[in-house]
């Protein structure tokens, strides 16, 4: 009698525990497909995302839909005509990308640009920074919900574009450098545009740092979203303004000084919270530094030849270097093989985001569906650079 | 009520309506341009884009109906008008000036009006589900949720106002208002000032019953493509932008009814209403309405989660406060 | 405190001892080839030494060296690979590390990039492989990060990574077959018609410098 209670009591109990189960898991797992046209993959990205409800269980991105191989067609061109190719790897800032480059075939030729180049170069990253950032800052705000920061930061970013197309004629791909110096000089007038337009600039972070930064539903949104370890994102080789957000005061510009970098005087702002808000933040906070650059470089601008003492024709002896330089996205670099010639032999294109977004099967498992958003926006890639 | 004068203001109000989702269309695109330093239509119809969504809506009316293979059929084609007949219910029951400017005159009416405005929730569902798309299926199960949960606040915060003018007649309230002395100041004031603490809350959950940043979750361009009216074209998405001004209004309306003292305005005499009390309406709504598209092209938008909670954890329990303390100085005064 | 290229290379050569095949400084780059086998272990000592400190991982690739003077429709990479030739002709007599010399052809490179965040070095790491069948270890286990950089270098130089838990390609459809990255696969563009913009380059003689330092603005 009592074993036979005690049985179905069990058995009841089993039951009610299965019963229990069954409605708490009863939300089947949904795989959704999210790109390559999405409106917040940033080009042509795909992850297809299982997910329960609203929350991810396991990511998977796809890549390739913009892959030119950049690698492959290095090895057919020349040295003049990979600047205007690489141009194309981070379309927001088209100029950063040359720099690597040509600094990696200089550093073979052991050749060294004049001053006025270096600072010329520097001033022209720097605004090409700004432009990138600028875009950051507004579509990250229209990723969370918020329209309005974004027409305000490209406002501020044209002006910057015009400063950038009256110097090399290219408002995204300036093709600009040459092995050895520069194409052309400043433009008359461009040192008292230029400080004007960084005012203007700062001015806009002041206010994209109270509008959108100080919105509490913002900081609701980013703040404890896709935290990135220190150590997880060292080893993915998470670089930029990503990893000092996890607290790593790596700078390429502080650590292996190229162009002027070492002659101004600039911060390496770091974060210790690692979550998308100090991603974000990093970026804003790296604007400004950016403008203080920009003033420092108008102020010292040597005056001077704008090409050095090349060849016509470009020929690099055989050699082997990495040459690494900050861009906006995070490190980004060039090892370049030659062995002799017109043509580099290979060129090994390193990129900020293909490692950055390596990082996302691993960060984007269990979160929600809007903090997927948040976080990829935060990780802030350009597709280009992404599949090379 | 004669049948003619029923048909009458049933025609007015199918005029009304069409034209009220025009002009807040057209306001929003300009309100919204200059806000984000552009300057929105400036073409269409000569002067400043005023032609622009008459444009809009003719190309919608061009383009071809697409209903995807998967489905339900008979739901997705009936879906925006469920949406669409929620607003026009609305509608009927807003008091346009002193009676006979109302359509209906019910002893209920404000129930029937927040009932009826919620009414769109099905029509929002039925177009989320039968889609056959993942992202309107959750663009439509996160409308389902966030309008359940942002219902409540909305009633309650009706129910002060209600309490305060004791009836659910909407003349009743504007009457009641017109009447309203707040420790005997001379002149009437409306109950936005008595009932703050209401309204504050039924503007946010208004913004949130219409699916406006920071609550514009179920649209979520930047996650859902479009949410519920992403498989929607042609003239049935027409119908959705239609249903999303037109409800803009009415809840503007409702608001002004309730907190702004309606058709009311003060100092004028009764028989002036006739011609002032409509316009006035109109004034009163404007504002809400700006206020409405302020906060849009503001705020980030909040996450399902977070908005959930906001509702339950702040706004229901500061709505109930403000029933109590409405009670008491309903006993007291 | 950052280690100069040599005292990286020589860090190196003290904990690695046999498997270090080659060290080079050459244009301020540390770098040391091991064996094919060493290859994770080379890669786990420069992430655990506490001198090099190697926590960050920059990339991993491959490098194809073939003698080929057909291998650009260039004429001038006969006489490069003429140079490397010769250099290579040298029965290898302890080379100085602060030049550079390539690896005798064929040969195939893995190489790899690590970096240190806070002593602020870095250090290229390479293996070489057997020319007609690479084969390496995965180094996933050493850097988590490696892991998309290995699937590009299986599909784009048939290299074979054992141990990988995701063998499957990362940029090209599945069905694409060959490698593009080998020297052996052609460009289609350029067999179809050569490089129209090569034209614009004319063949000067060199050394001479045709772009005077033009003068600079004051400012």
């Amino acid at each position: 009698m009592t074993s036979v209670q005690s049985h179905l009591s069990a058995s009841f109990a089993a039951h009610l525990a299965d019963a229990q189960v069954a409605v708490e898991i009863e939300t089947p797992e949904m795989t959704l497909n999210i790109g390559p046209q999405h409106p917040s993959t940033h080009g042509v990205f795909r992850l297809i995302a299982k997910v329960d409800g609203e929350r991810v269980t396991e990511v998977e991105p796809v890549l390739g839909y913009m892959h030119r191989g950049y690698e492959k067609l290095c090895e057919v061109r020349t040295y003049a005509q990979v600047t205007a190719l690489v141009n194309r790897l981070d379309w927001l800032s088209g100029y950063c990308n040359e720099i690597p480059f040509i600094l990696s075939a200089e550093k073979l030729m052991g050749i060294e640009a004049p001053p006025r180049v270096q600072y010329i170069r520097t001033i022209l990253s720097e605004l090409a920074r700004q432009a990138t950032f600028l875009v950051f800052l507004g579509s990250f705000g229209i990723e969370l919900g918020a329209l309005t920061p974004f027409f305000h930061t490209m406002r501020d970013r044209e002006k910057v574009l015009d400063l950038l197309e009256s110097v090399t004629g290219g408002r995204f791909h300036p093709n600009f450098n040459r092995v050895g110096g520069i194409l052309d000089d400043l433009p008359p007038g461009f040192v008292e545009e230029c400080a004007a337009v960084m005012d203007d600039v700062d001015k806009m972070c002041d206010q994209v740092d109270a509008l959108l930064f100080g919105n509490d539903i913002f900081r609701e949104r980013t703040l404890g979203v896709g935290v990135i370890p220190l150590d997880k994102g060292l080893e993915y080789g998470v670089s930029g303004a990503n990893i000092r957000a996890s607290g790593c005061a790596a700078d390429v510009r502080r650590d292996e000084p190229y162009l002027v970098y070492d002659e101004v005087d600039f911060d390496v702002v770091t974060d210790t919270r690692g979550d998308a808000f100090a991603r974000a933040y990093c970026r804003l906070q790296e604007t400004r530094e950016s403008t203080r650059i920009v003033r420092q470089c108008l102020k010292a601008l040597p005056s001077g030849p704008i090409m050095a003492k090349v060849p016509k024709v470009i020929q690099v002896p055989p050699g082997e270097v990495y040459v690494r330089a900050e861009n906006p996205l995070g490190e980004m670099g060039y090892y370049l093989v030659s062995r002799g010639g017109r043509i580099p032999y290979r060129v090994k294109v390193r990129t900020a985001s293909f490692n950055n977004v390596s990082v996302l099967p691993w960060l984007l498992e269990g979160v929600f569906m809007p903090d997927l958003i948040a976080i990829l926006g935060s990780l802030y890639f350009i597709l280009g650079d992404v599949d090379r | 009520m004669n049948w003619w004068a029923f048909v009458l203001r049933l025609l007015v109000i199918a005029a009304l309506i069409p034209a009220a989702a025009y002009v807040l269309g057209y306001t929003f695109l300009k309100v919204l341009a200059h806000m984000q330093y552009r300057l929105g239509p400036m073409e269409a119809g000569r002067f400043h884009g005023v032609g622009q969504l008459l444009a809009d809506g003719l190309k919608f009316l061009q383009k071809e109906d697409l209903v995807p293979d998967k489905a339900d059929r008979p739901v997705f084609l009936f879906a925006p008008a469920v949406v669409l007949v929620g607003v026009v219910l609305v509608f009927m029951t807003i008091p346009f000036g002193p009676p006979p400017l109302n359509i209906v005159n019910l002893d209920s009416q404000l129930f029937v009006m927040l009932a009826a405005s919620s009414l769109g929730t099905i029509g929002v569902l039925m177009a989320g589900w039968s889609s056959a798309n993942k992202y309107s299926m959750m663009g439509g199960f996160r409308a389902a949720g966030q309008l359940l949960a942002y219902e409540l606040p909305l009633i309650l915060a009706a129910v002060g106002v209600v309490m305060q003018a004791g009836t659910l007649n909407l003349d009743g309230i504007v009457e009641a208002q017109s009447q309203f002395h707040l420790f005997g100041t001379a002149i009437p004031i409306p109950y936005v000032i008595p009932q703050i603490i209401g309204f504050v809350v039924f503007v946010i959950a208004s913004q949130a019953e219409l699916s406006q940043a920071p609550f514009d979750m179920p649209f979520a361009e930047s996650e859902l493509v479009a949410g519920f009216t992403t498989e929607y074209s042609g003239f049935r998405y027409l119908f959705f932008f239609l249903a999303e001004f037109a409800s803009n209004f009415a809840f503007a309306a409702i608001g002004a009814t309730l907190f702004l003292g309606g058709y009311w305005v003060p100092l004028v005499p009764e028989k002036a209403l006739w011609i002032v009390g409509p316009i006035a309406l109109a004034v009163k709504i404007g504002v809400l309405v700006f206020i409405f598209f302020w906060m849009r092209s503001t705020y980030p938008r909040l996450r399902e989660d977070q908005l959930q909670r906001f509702a339950w954890k702040w706004l229901i329990p500061i709505a109930l406060v403000n029933i109590g303390l409405t009670g008491v100085l309903k006993v007291v005064a | 405190m950052a280690l100069a290229p040599e005292a990286l290379t020589a860090r190196f050569r003290d904990g690695l001892g046999e498997s270090v095949v080659d060290t080079s400084t050459a244009f301020g780059m540390a770098t040391v080839v091991v064996s094919a086998r060493a290859w994770v272990d080379a890669l786990a000592f420069a992430k655990g030494d506490e001198q090099l400190a190697c926590d960050s991982f920059s990339w991993l690739s491959g490098i194809e060296w073939v003698d080929d003077s057909e291998g650009d429709a260039d004429a001038d990479t006969a006489e490069a690979a003429a140079a490397t030739g010769a250099e290579t002709e040298e029965p290898e007599p302890e080379p100085d590390e602060s030049e550079y010399h390539a690896p005798p052809v064929p040969a195939f490179e893995v190489v790899a990039r690590v970096a240190s965040s806070t002593e602020h070095h870095g250090v290229t790491l390479k293996a070489r492989l057997d020319p007609d069948r690479p084969v390496v270890a995965s180094a996933i286990g050493v850097y988590a990060g490696a892991d998309w950089h290995e699937r590009e270098l299986m599909e784009m130089f048939g290299v074979e990574v054992v141990g990988h838990p995701n063998p499957v390609k990362l940029y090209l459809p599945d069905h694409f077959e060959g490698h593009p990255l080998r020297r052996s696969y052609k460009l289609g563009a350029r067999e179809i018609k050569p490089w129209p913009g090569d034209v614009n380059v004319e063949d000067m003689p060199e050394d001479t410098p045709i772009t005077e330092p033009k003068p600079g603005q004051p400012k």
